[in-house]
């Protein structure tokens, strides 16, 4: 009954909230800026430049950080951050940042760049956050390897040659020839890195040429992204 | 004693005041007591000019020039004679003699070449033979008789025709030489002379004709005394109509395509140009769709080339290139233009996008907003013509809840969609304000109507 009152409420309430132009996320194109990417799986269109001079960037479900040559930038602010590029990891309205040419780890929060203590062997190929912490997905002679912060393995990778990116619950990476995801191969060759565009999605950089992958569950799709007019 | 000795010596000294030299070109050689015209082939020439010296201290006279044989003729009237030629004569002091062999048949053929002098004189037997010319005939790449005509060859295109030349003679024959004349032709390859045809024996060489510009070229082919005509016209490069190849048949919304151009046979020349990619929209609701690009150049141009021989068209530098197909229902063509003088006409695809029913392409329902239900649905309406949508809610047992709401945001969408050219996805959040407790609420299931037809979100449970 009382159901049934609550829907009448909205059957005679509801209201359409508004429409606006979807996005897919924001992606970091060749010259170093960031835009947004609108539009629909296949059929998208790239926004202006946001923010320029960038080298490495990342978006969760609820904001971005870029990182420029000398700072982590959010829209809620910037702080100074070891030089070069950076990997990121959200948590919530938090996020992971790691410094590979220094090989430091650090946290973001409020705009507030904290440097946490780290010991991680190995090249750092991607990292997510678990539990409050990090998990670094790393290279090493012995081969790939899923890491937590105290150096104990919590799995490991199948052996690439290409970037790996870590998803909430599994694991992106490239073969000379393929993307693997969830055990599916897409052809694509010459992928060189990923980066996270919003929570579903992934920009993947092969050659001159960015494209996007759906890596939400069941629906795993690649497509390219334009060019920009120069 | 000593008289008798002068008087023997010095005819002797007055004969060798002249020589006799035959010119080839730009050398000399001496000519002896006789001189070798070699085979000719009958009913040909072959000529050999021979220059008188005076290599004495004092002039000499000639008084007669004579050819005493047949076959040989004098192929230029003598000068005027009596001639002084002056003591040690310089190469503009001399005496020219044009002597001619034309056999009429293969026998061999001498005469007499005698230059009388006031002071002594000097004489040389000519001999020669007249053999049948060896036979010429033409392979692939021109025609099959004299005169050889290449016909038409693209401009800077090399085309060679292969040749036979067949001693059809019971004895052997020699080629002395073989010189190809004439702009635009070069040859012979395959052969060096002199070289000697046995018997039945042939030899095969070509010649090739690459035309400079596009006009008619002649030349001649020697085959020792033979002259054979060689012909052929230059003629403008034609790039064959280029092919536009997709990886479909037929494209829908929301899609990317991937486009190859391939050369029928293969590109005659270097060529460069542009795809070119035009949109027409069906509906009268918007003007364009921006998405409508070649991605590589995120434009709707982008620039092709080929290179000579070449049977694929690099785009923008690459094998293929992708597009997309856009959100909007229409006509996407595409054209091929290049400067190149191309055989037919510029290729044009046409590929008709139709309308569609809603594409809806990711949703979400949720009950965390407190008072609220959320509907979130992503997609694109081709048509621009959304704007019903019914939703059916169920409890999280599976049971309906009611009959059910629809609505009309008609008037919603068409001011979005209202001057945009960038497409039609959208993204819309429908909001059910909810009193009291929202936990058995499950599901809903939203239809959203366009003039394609109606399109499910299939059942979205509540987060």
């Amino acid at each position: 009954m009382k159901i049934l009152t609550t829907f009448a409420i909205c059957a005679c309430a509801w209201g359409q909230s508004g429409i606006d132009r979807p996005q897919l996320g924001k992606m970091l194109d060749a010259s170093g800026a960031v835009r947004t990417v609108y539009g629909i799986v296949a059929s998208v269109t790239l926004g202006d430049p946001e923010q320029t001079g960038v080298v490495s960037q990342a978006c969760s479900k609820t904001f971005c950080l870029a990182k420029t040559e000398t700072a982590v930038v959010s829209a809620s602010g910037s702080a100074d951050a070891p030089a070069g590029p950076a990997l990121f990891a959200f948590d919530g309205d938090a996020a992971f940042v790691w410094f590979p040419r220094s090989r430091q780890l650090a946290q973001w929060q409020n705009g507030v760049l904290a440097l946490i203590d780290s010991t991680v062997d190995g090249e750092v190929l991607s990292m997510r956050a678990c539990a409050g912490s990090v998990e670094f997905a790393v290279r090493r002679e012995s081969g790939e390897w899923i890491v937590k912060l105290d150096g104990s393995v919590v799995d490991s990778l199948p052996r690439s040659t290409g970037p790996v990116m870590l998803i909430p619950g599994g694991v992106v990476y490239a073969t000379r020839e393929e993307i693997v995801i969830r055990g599916l191969r897409i052809p694509l060759a010459r992928v060189t890195s990923f980066s996270q565009m919003s929570a579903g999605y992934l920009q993947v950089r092969a050659g001159l040429l960015d494209y996007v992958l759906r890596v939400e569950p069941g629906r795993e799709m690649l497509f390219q992204l334009p060019g920009v007019q120069q | 004693m000593k008289t008798l000795l002068l008087v023997v010596l010095l005819p002797l000294a007055a004969e060798a005041q002249l020589a006799m030299y035959a010119v080839n070109g730009a050398t000399e050689s001496t000519v002896g007591s006789s001189y070798q015209f070699g085979q000719v082939a009958i009913n040909t020439s072959s000529s050999v000019q021979f220059q008188i010296f005076n290599t004495g201290n004092t002039p000499v006279t000639v008084s007669a020039v004579t050819l005493g044989g047949t076959g040989f003729t004098f192929e230029y009237p003598l000068i005027q004679l009596p001639l002084v030629i002056p003591q040690n004569s310089t190469v503009t002091q001399t005496l020219n003699i044009w002597v001619s062999l034309t056999p009429t048949s293969t026998a061999s053929f001498n005469a007499s070449l005698t230059i009388t002098a006031t002071s002594g004189g000097i004489s040389t037997i000519l001999i020669g033979s007249g053999v049948t010319a060896p036979t010429l005939t033409s392979g692939a790449g021109c025609s099959g008789s004299a005169p050889f005509n290449w016909g038409n060859v693209p401009v800077a295109s090399a085309s060679s025709c292969t040749f036979a030349l067949e001693n059809l003679n019971p004895q052997a024959v020699t080629v002395p030489s073989m010189v190809v004349n004439g702009l635009g032709f070069t040859g012979p390859v395959g052969v060096t002379t002199p070289f000697m045809l046995q018997p039945g024996q042939s030899a095969s060489f070509s010649v090739t004709f690459t035309p400079p510009a596009a006009i008619a070229y002649s030349g001649t082919l020697l085959i020792g005394t033979q002259s054979y005509g060689l012909h052929g016209t230059g003629q403008q490069a034609l790039l064959p109509t280029p092919a536009l190849q997709f990886d479909s048949a037929s494209y829908s919304s929301a899609q990317q395509g991937v486009l190859t151009v391939t050369i029928p046979g293969s590109s005659p020349m270097a060529a460069t140009g542009y795809i070119n990619l035009t949109f027409t929209p069906t509906t009268a609701a918007v003007k364009d769709d921006s998405e409508i690009v070649f991605l590589a150049s995120g434009s709707r141009t982008i620039p092709f080339s080929v290179t000579a021989g070449a049977t694929t068209a690099l785009l923008s530098g690459e094998n293929s290139a992708t597009f997309q197909t856009g959100t909007t229902e229409g006509t996407i063509t595409f054209t091929l233009t290049t400067a190149a003088a191309m055989i037919g006409n510029a290729p044009v695809k046409q590929f008709t996008i139709g309308g569609t029913k809603v594409m809806v392409d990711s949703t979400s329902a949720s009950k965390e907003r407190a008072g609220f239900l959320d509907i979130t649905i992503t997609g694109a309406d081709n048509t621009y013509s959304a704007g019903a949508m019914a939703f059916a809610f169920l409890d999280t047992s599976g049971n309906a809840i009611g009959s059910g709401a629809s609505a009309d945001f008609t008037s919603t969408f068409k001011t979005y969609f209202g001057g945009k050219t960038a497409g039609s996805a959208f993204r819309t959040l429908v909001s059910f304000p909810v009193t009291g407790s929202v936990a058995t609420i499950g599901s809903v299931t939203v239809t959203l109507t366009n003039a394609a037809g109606v399109a499910t979100t299939g059942s979205l449970t509540f987060q």
